[in-house]
């Protein structure tokens, strides 16, 4: 392995962003704070996109590999030490420079920070710890900041950097440990849960003592909450827990010191071992209730290194991005609207619909459920209609006690009604005579989504997943 | 020029208040407007070269900051601070008939309370419940691709060129962030800059141009090799087999790149 340590500042850039632009985490989300008063940088829960690449793909942060040496050799990998690659590494003082002033700028909201295995996992923690350290006690900054937990660090500087991060995540990579055993030798599901739990721990407690932050539910109790009267889910706040938007709290202040308030999350390779959607969303349900995870992401596997052990990809476009893109929507439905994994797939049918999307199959499955009153139905009732979402459910509820609802005023809330109509009545009646019957509502549905999906594939004329329809308006 | 005021009013003896293009004008007009009866008056922003219906008078008024006040405080004290919020941000809308949308809303906001924001189904309410989210769609998008360059003498200078007037919405989220440093930011379309002096506070100024801002200073040394670093990096970042520029234009629309340097060239 050759190391070049002399190489000027934009070739390191070149080569370390290169390296880690495979990582598909690239939000800023899930914290308010304000400016600190010493130095720049604030950050806004609901994140802030600054730039969007030639892949489509959101730029937030200043995502950059600390090295790309490394002692792994993980089969999927760019940077596994079997490749020819040209091996170099930032200083500290780099990176801050550079964040500092990308920042200033506006280019960025933060910095991402991940590494190769320089030496040792410790040795690499260490590094990464002394440039967040550096950034925030040096040059103050108070942007954002995700990190990257090295798997096999030791717990005391996974839990230290914690300290100093606004996000921390250990990436799963495979959804399986025989996957992991095959393809990432050195990795193991114990080095990868392991500082997972203890960041969890460190939330939770940080919590309990009472300093900043809150609950880190991120699956809705929906037995509570489909029990709840249903009239009013808003009044008494307990929408908090299915907003994106977590109460506003300041922690500008050093001698309330918070533990990654702004969470953990993950990341799984798509499509480079055989599991199936089913068995991915159950592993991503089991992460959001067993370690608190805020966000699983989802990679669709390239491969790269062109491994003969590794799906073959002759047309080199990677696993379609469609399969990506319908796990990141049934992330959403457990995540917002009370699904759970078995309602969305089971062992049975374990890959998600081609032509429909996972909300549209679950309905087609339960016509008996509907059609949906719109004036009468509850909040969890309308989430689960196609072509609502938490948005316009929010606002039927709302409009819907001012005066009766028709068709023409639920386009205004923002209800899709394309998608909508075979599954609602207004006062009783439908848009038109409608047979509730799944194969004719499955045609009209699918042809709808096959033009979508041909754009998603080919023209990319889809919009990345939000949870709301239309954004916040500014504070 | 419609005879028909747009919200489909017979326009027949209908006086109509003219105002200028600012909060405090729009106000000032609706309150005259409303003295002298809501059911045969509407309020409209001026605009150069216009027409004159023979069927409608005219009734020229100014900004009366007093006048704008009791509407303004009106509105937060029967109403809400949310009406006010989404009334002031569909004031900033650049759409021509947003003067009468508010009179129209605001009449019927009177009459129902403090509850109008529920009712989107009505006609009147969407209408403003459209321009304020496109006002706070672009202006988020403007937090998310203004640029600053930092020029010889320290300042930090953002230019943008919004359909909306959505400079003063930027202030507040810039004092914040880079509250200890001196920036500017330049609405090029209306020569409205947001002025902020590191550690103090921001100022709105008129009338500065684009002209004045390169005679103001050069950009500083550095910032030709900051911008190529950037550059750099936003193309590296970029997966090559995924590439898809629709979806790119499709979140990153071509207007808002007007300063964006390095995602120009691409």
């Amino acid at each position: 392995m050759v190391v070049q340590n002399e190489l000027s500042l934009m070739d390191k850039l070149r080569i370390l962003s290169d390296s880690a632009k495979y990582d598909a985490a690239c939000t800023s989300s899930g914290i308010t704070r304000k400016n600190n008063g010493r130095g720049i940088g604030n950050s806004l829960a609901w994140g802030i996109c600054h730039s969007f690449s030639a892949d489509g793909r959101c730029i937030s942060l200043l995502k950059i590999l600390m090295s790309n040496e490394c002692i792994f050799n993980c089969r999927y990998c760019i940077n596994r030490s079997s490749n020819d690659l040209i091996r170099t590494s930032f200083t500290p003082e780099e990176i801050c420079t550079l964040t500092m002033e990308f920042y200033r700028r506006n280019y960025i909201e933060g910095l991402f920070l991940s590494s190769g295995i320089m030496h040792s996992p410790d040795h690499t923690m260490q590094l990464m710890l002394e440039t967040v350290m550096l950034l925030r006690t040096r040059f103050h900054f108070g942007g954002y900041i995700h990190l990257k937990g090295i798997p096999g660090a030791s717990g005391d500087l996974i839990e230290a950097a914690g300290w100093y991060a606004d996000r921390m995540s250990v990436n799963l990579e495979l959804p399986t440990a025989e996957g992991l055993r095959q393809l990432a030798p050195n990795k193991s599901r114990k080095t990868i849960l392991g500082p997972m739990r203890l960041i969890q721990r460190g939330i939770q407690n940080n919590a309990r003592t009472g300093l900043t932050l809150n609950s880190t539910d991120a699956l809705p109790d929906r037995q509570s909450a489909v029990s709840r009267p249903a009239a009013d889910p808003f009044s008494e706040g307990s929408l908090s827990r299915h907003s994106s938007f977590p109460a506003k709290r300041y922690n500008a202040d050093l001698s309330k010191p918070s533990f990654v308030p702004a969470g953990q999350s993950t990341q799984m390779i798509i499509g480079a071992t055989d599991e199936s959607d089913y068995h991915i969303v159950s592993v991503a349900e089991a992460l959001y209730r067993n370690y608190g995870l805020k966000r699983v992401f989802y990679s669709a596997f390239v491969n790269v290194n062109h491994d003969s052990s590794l799906p073959q990809q002759p047309d080199g476009k990677g696993v379609p991005l469609l399969r990506e893109h319908r796990l990141y929507q049934a992330d959403w439905l457990m995540r917002y609207y009370g699904f759970e994994s078995r309602e969305l797939l089971s062992e049975s049918s374990p890959y998600f619909n081609v032509l429909l999307d996972p909300k549209c199959d679950w309905a087609l499955r339960h016509l008996d459920q509907f059609p949906v009153e719109v004036n009468k139905a509850d909040y969890y009732t309308l989430l689960r209609v196609p072509g609502i979402g938490v948005r316009s459910a929010r606002r039927i509820i709302q409009a819907r006690r001012m005066a009766r609802l028709d068709f023409d005023g639920l386009k205004k809330m923002g209800v899709v009604l394309k998608r909508a109509i075979y599954f609602i009545t207004c006062c009783g009646k439908p848009m038109y005579p409608i047979k509730l019957d799944a194969d004719s509502i499955t045609n009209a549905l699918a042809g709808e989504e096959r033009r979508r999906t041909f754009e998603l594939e080919d023209h990319g004329s889809y919009k990345q997943l939000s949870l709301f329809d239309d954004r916040m308006p500014l504070a | 020029m419609n005879t028909n005021c747009p919200n489909g009013h017979d326009s027949r003896n209908t006086t109509v208040y003219m105002c200028d293009d600012s909060i405090d004008s729009i106000f000032t007009a609706i309150y005259l407007a409303w003295a002298d009866g809501t059911s045969r008056t509407d309020v409209r922003v001026r605009k150069p070269y216009e027409t004159l219906s023979f069927l409608e008078s005219r009734v020229e008024t100014s900004a009366d900051a007093e006048l704008a006040d009791k509407v303004a405080s009106s509105i937060r004290r029967k109403l809400s601070e949310d009406v006010y919020g989404q009334v002031c941000y569909a004031c900033l809308s650049d759409c021509p008939d947003k003067a009468s949308y508010v009179y129209r809303f605001l009449i019927k906001a009177f009459r129902t309370g403090r509850t109008i924001l529920n009712a989107l189904q009505d006609t009147d309410v969407h209408n403003i419940f459209k321009l304020a989210r496109s006002v706070a769609n672009e202006a988020h998008h403007y937090l998310e691709f203004i640029r600053f360059e930092e020029l010889a003498n320290g300042v930090l200078a953002g230019r943008i060129a919004p359909k909306n007037n959505v400079a003063c919405l930027l202030a507040e989220h810039f004092s914040d962030r880079l509250h200890n440093e001196n920036w500017l930011i330049l609405d090029t379309r209306r020569n409205f800059a947001v002025l902020h002096s590191a550690c103090q506070g921001h100022i709105f100024a008129d009338g500065i141009t684009e002209a004045q801002l390169e005679r103001f200073s050069p950009v500083s040394q550095q910032e030709d090799a900051f911008q190529s670093l950037w550059k750099c990096f936003f193309d590296s970042i970029a997966i090559e087999t995924r590439k898809n520029t629709a979806l790119q234009r499709n979140n990153m629309p071509l207007h808002y790149r007007r300063y964006m340097n390095a995602e120009n060239q691409s």
